[in-house]
């Protein structure tokens, strides 16, 4: 094919009505070096460029701007490394015809035999632009495979979290039955300490019931041991009672013991007596000396110890009067009984 | 040949490759402007294609999710921004033709026409950018009118409907030469009669 033929052959691929065949051969012959072709080429570029406009105008429909402003993608970037490996797959002519339809080739590229290798370099870099490109989406990769294990310990981090708190709602529900339980082992326990107190309490009356008992038995056991060891004294001497008045059922004796100064006093069927009247008991030596004075019990029995008797080897007589209440120093009354030593 | 200054400009004025360069990093706004400012060429340009508003529309869906997905490809010292859409546009166009073709689909289109008023409302182009696009529009439609309709109408099928000159030869049933000979002479007038709007500074 001649230059002139070529030269020709722009002006129809300009407006794109070459066959393919001739559109490949005219591209080879741009990329050698052609300037003169390089020109025509884009001179006739331009005026195709301009046909539209000799058209009859019509706008654009007045929702097609929002439709397209609406489908635009979000990120440029992303969209660009996504639409990458379509456009690796376009065949070489596409990029080739990209690059002359508008304008033409670069003026700077002039005419050199050095053109053939522009061409090399430009299909290296086509191919270097591929690979950047597959690295590009091979870094996007491994930042989507990043983000989402990112996501993957964020929601596991999450789960974690609830798992903690369900734990805590359930040893919180725990506490609370805890306390609930406490709450009602520390009324049982205050019902018990009451009552434990109230036990206290009946065991302290009790006890000092008992100590009172105890006191009781204590001065029984004094007293019997007081009595069994006058009986059992040697020097003890019993003097009877003979009744002075017409009460002639009421007798008695005293056991005296004169080393001791004890004696043990018996009256048997005493009468009551008025309530200002009581019963006095009599030592008489040389003159009266009072040895108590004391009630009969409901079986108008008396028994009682005598302590401190005047002098023992002095006395000759006993005696019971009855006197005002609280006795008197001397026998005011009639005596009631008398015994003999 | 006097170049009015206002006209050269026309085409691109309104989308800027810094403009394009921030729709290439993200920017909405900068989207939305470019959108603006070629919507209407090239819902234009799918139309005549698709002769189809709803499938003009999807095209142009797919061809400002390129550029918004893949703005950075454009170069300033292949073309204006302008041109680069129109040129993905038809490009983008012709694969749904062949699609079309393949499966079994009409072949040519039936082409609306309707009145341009509704250019000029809503958020589009200012007066200025208006203004210009309307001088471009009636300088290419007079250099369209000027050529002889043989060679308007073999461009077309080429340019707006992916046929190559073998099967323009065919559809109209003239030798092969002669088609490739009007295509050749009705650019050649063109590249003249509309140099100052083409040819850069």
């Amino acid at each position: 094919m001649s230059h002139e033929q070529f030269e020709e052959s722009v002006p129809l691929y300009a407006v794109g009505a070459l066959e393919k065949a001739e559109r490949q051969v005219l591209e080879v012959h741009l990329l050698s070096g052609c300037t003169a072709c390089h020109a025509a080429l884009k001179s006739y570029s331009a005026v195709a460029g301009l046909l539209p406009y000799g058209l009859p105008p019509h706008a654009a429909p007045a929702e097609l701007k929002g439709r397209i402003m609406e489908a635009l993608p979000k990120s440029q970037t992303r969209t660009e490394s996504s639409a990458a490996p379509v456009k690796i797959q376009e065949p070489a002519r596409s990029w080739l015809a990209d690059l002359l339809e508008p304008g033409g080739l670069r003026p700077s590229w002039g005419f050199n035999p050095a053109v053939s290798l522009a061409a090399v370099l430009i299909a290296t870099g086509a191919v270097l632009y591929s690979v950047y490109l597959r690295s590009q989406v091979t870094i996007e990769t491994g930042q989507i495979q990043r983000v989402q294990m990112m996501l993957q310990e964020e929601n596991q981090r999450i789960a974690a979290a609830q798992q903690q708190l369900t734990a805590q709602h359930q040893e919180l529900s725990a506490l609370r039955d805890q306390v609930g339980l406490r709450t009602g082992e520390v009324e049982q326990l205050k019902a018990e300490l009451a009552s434990r107190e109230e036990q206290v309490d009946q065991l302290q009356t009790h006890v000092a019931q008992q100590a009172g008992g105890n006191s009781d038995l204590r001065k029984a056991l004094a007293q019997r041991d007081e009595i069994l060891a006058l009986l059992r004294s040697p020097d003890v001497k019993v003097v009877s009672f003979a009744c002075l008045h017409d009460a002639k059922a009421a007798g008695g004796f005293i056991l005296f013991d004169r080393s001791t100064q004890k004696a043990l006093f018996y009256a048997f069927n005493m009468p009551a007596l008025p309530p200002d009247k009581t019963y006095q008991l009599w030592a008489i030596l040389d003159k009266p000396v009072s040895a108590g004075v004391f009630q009969p019990d409901q079986g108008q029995k008396t028994r009682g110890m005598v302590r401190g008797l005047p002098d023992p080897a002095k006395i000759t007589k006993f005696a019971v009067s009855v006197e005002p209440s609280g006795g008197r120093l001397q026998p005011t009354g009639a005596i009631y009984l008398m015994g003999q030593l | 040949m006097a170049q009015p200054e206002a006209s050269q400009k026309s085409s691109s004025a309104s989308v800027t490759s810094s403009l394009l360069a921030a729709v290439a990093k993200g920017d909405q706004q900068a989207f939305a402007q470019v959108y603006d400012a070629t919507s209407s060429i090239l819902f234009t340009l799918a139309l005549r294609m698709l002769g189809d508003r709803d499938e003009a529309a999807d095209l142009l869906q797919d061809v400002y999710s390129e550029v918004w997905r893949k703005g950075t490809r454009y170069d300033p010292a292949r073309g204006t921004p302008t041109a680069w859409l129109v040129t993905l546009t038809r490009s983008r166009g012709i694969d749904r033709l062949r699609s079309r073709a393949a499966k079994g689909g009409r072949a040519s289109v039936a082409l609306e026409d309707s009145p341009a008023a509704e250019q000029a409302a809503g958020d589009g182009p200012g007066p200025l950018d208006m203004y210009a696009e309307l001088e471009l529009r009636s300088a290419v439609a007079k250099a369209l009118g000027e050529l002889p309709d043989t060679q308007q109408q073999a461009l077309e099928l080429a340019y707006y409907e992916g046929l190559s000159h073998t099967e323009i030869a065919d559809r109209l049933k003239q030798p092969l030469g002669t088609i490739k000979t009007r295509i050749k002479l009705g650019m050649d007038k063109l590249r003249t009669t509309l140099q100052s709007h083409w040819e850069p500074r």
